[in-house]
């Protein structure tokens, strides 16, 4: 329990020395069957050291936090899981780096990632394969691979990623634990590597709700740095987990339970709903969403053009080496793609008739939140696949981010709870929320918490 | 790795999902418009730009930025 361990911390029962040590040593034991590290902070025992010796301590106090490896630490290998930053040791701190190391939070060490956040399994990096560690031989899904497998697995309390189309919902899924993407805007992506900048956002992992709700409280609000954050008051989530929220009205949309190929997943998923339905006496009702059908078909051309853009820092003349040559195959597809369909010849007509239907999207949500509070919905259409099966179709591959994406183009908060498991794989709930509706997300992922 | 092959498999895609897209309705938000800029919008121009910005390239050729082609290796 992360509120019994603070309290320890907070009180000198457990040191700040004795935490990270404890998870160092299980990394090395047990992390080369995982493969979720790409780099153990070597200073995290000095660091925790100092902090046992400080008199105030702060809210993340001697907390291990891992960091996906497309988020700048100061001193540390920011890879983005790739060849092409294999050399690249950040020489600043990520907004929400500073912001967990002023809450005497550690950062324990970067984490695996697919290749520029490019893949949805966790098996795109130069690092090698990411492994599932509650689920040996299926993935454990992307692109936040290592945070969701390093908190599954026990090797830090709680982790950051980073989710433009699913990359963390859908790993905290197969992994079987909480990951949050939080609204676009909520949280700053200064010294965040993008991916696609209209979309990207920073967000949590933990085992509890507890857990992601304090972490994402501190990561939260408006930085100067970050022009898209808004000033919007950052709620107290991790407080506000138990309050009483009543005649809330779930929104079930038959057009995702459409895209659903695993019936037995929607099968889980409605028992669920109707258990806690039942249980808090909340309503349901069908919304429609009539064009999350288009969103795999919005989302890429989206991130084929800004990614293209993003990339042409990677040119080996300031730092790391060019990206052409060096990178693994989706992110050349997705960097040649983007090239091609930015051509003046083309006079913007995919990523214009992308953004028109982004926003057909958002209005669908848009008109859903009138009738509903929150919507639930499956996170992926189908159990992971097998390691030794790899997806090599890449629109099967993008496929499977249908559950995800419309959150990201509608740019609201969502976040996904594990519910069971099907053939020993967990599988998770997503809940959907209004932008900026963080509370009453936790509010109910809380109470999904409490059924099991 | 091909990269024509990569390519043209990317194109492919991205030619399939933009077929889907364009047999939606669009809102009125969506309309291309013809002209870049409405009609209450004023872009000035400005004058010194390209001879500011001509002095501080490291070459140049008439008035072009000159590639330094190779120049990082």
């Amino acid at each position: 329990m992360i509120q019994e361990k603070l309290r320890l911390l907070q009180t000198g029962k457990l040191t700040a020395e004795q935490n990270i040590k404890s998870f160092i040593d299980k990394i090395k034991k047990e992390d080369k069957n995982i493969n979720s590290f790409i780099e153990v902070n070597k200073n995290a025992v000095q660091e925790a050291k100092e902090l046992d010796k400080k008199k105030k301590k702060g809210r993340l106090f001697g907390l291990a936090i891992a960091v996906k490896s497309n988020i700048c630490v100061k001193g540390l290998l920011t890879s983005c899981g790739s060849k092409t930053l294999s050399n690249f040791y950040s020489p600043y701190d990520a907004d929400v780096i500073k912001k967990i190391k002023q809450e005497d939070g550690i950062i324990i060490g970067m984490v695996n990632m697919d290749e520029f956040a490019c893949g949805s399994t966790g098996e795109n990096s130069f690092y090698g394969p990411t492994k599932n560690p509650v689920a040996l031989d299926r993935v454990p899904g992307g692109s936040s691979s290592g945070s969701a497998a390093s908190v599954a697995a026990d090797f830090c309390d709680l982790s950051l990623g980073s989710d433009t189309g699913g990359s963390i919902r859908t790993p905290a899924s197969h992994c079987g634990i909480i990951g949050i993407k939080p609204s676009y805007g909520r949280v700053s992506r200064y010294g965040l590597i993008d991916l696609s900048m209209s979309l990207d956002q920073i967000g949590v992992f933990s085992k509890e709700v507890y857990g992601s709700a304090l972490l994402l409280n501190i990561i939260a609000g408006r930085s100067e740095n970050d022009p898209i954050t808004f000033d919007n008051e950052v709620e107290d989530y991790h407080i506000e987990i138990d309050k009483v929220s009543s005649d809330l009205t779930i929104g079930i949309s038959k057009n995702f339970n459409d895209l659903c190929q695993d019936k037995r997943i929607l099968g889980l998923i409605n028992k669920k709903i109707d258990e806690f339905s039942k249980k808090y006496k909340y309503q349901k009702k069908e919304v429609d969403l009539e064009y999350v059908k288009l969103a795999v078909q919005t989302y890429y051309p989206l991130v084929y053009v800004e990614f293209f853009s993003s990339t042409r820092k990677f040119d080996g003349r300031k730092y790391g080496f060019k990206i052409e040559e060096n990178c693994g195959e989706e992110v050349l597809r997705r960097i040649l793609g983007g090239r091609e369909i930015s051509k003046a010849e083309h006079k913007g007509k995919y990523y214009r008739q992308a953004l028109a239907t982004k926003n057909l999207i958002k209005n669908d949500f848009d008109n859903a939140f009138k009738k509903v509070d929150f919507i639930i919905s499956p996170v992926v259409p189908r159990l992971p696949n097998k390691t030794t099966k790899k997806i090599t179709d890449p629109k099967e591959m993008y496929a499977y981010d249908a559950f995800t994406i419309p959150s990201n183009l509608a740019g609201n908060c969502a976040a996904v709870i594990n519910i069971g498991k099907i053939e020993n794989v967990p599988v998770g709930l997503q809940v959907i929320c209004p932008s900026f509706k963080e509370s009453l997300m936790f509010n109910i992922l809380h109470k999904f918490e409490m059924l099991k | 790795m091909d990269q024509e092959k990569i390519q043209k498999q990317a194109k492919k895609i991205m030619d399939d999902f933009i077929k889907a897209l364009e047999k939606q309705e669009l809102s009125e938000f969506s309309i291309t418009r013809k002209k870049s800029l409405r009609d209450q919008e004023k872009y000035e121009v400005d004058k010194d730009f390209k001879d500011n910005w001509l002095k501080i390239v490291p070459k140049k050729k008439d008035r072009y930025l000159a590639a330094e082609k190779g120049h990082w290796k």
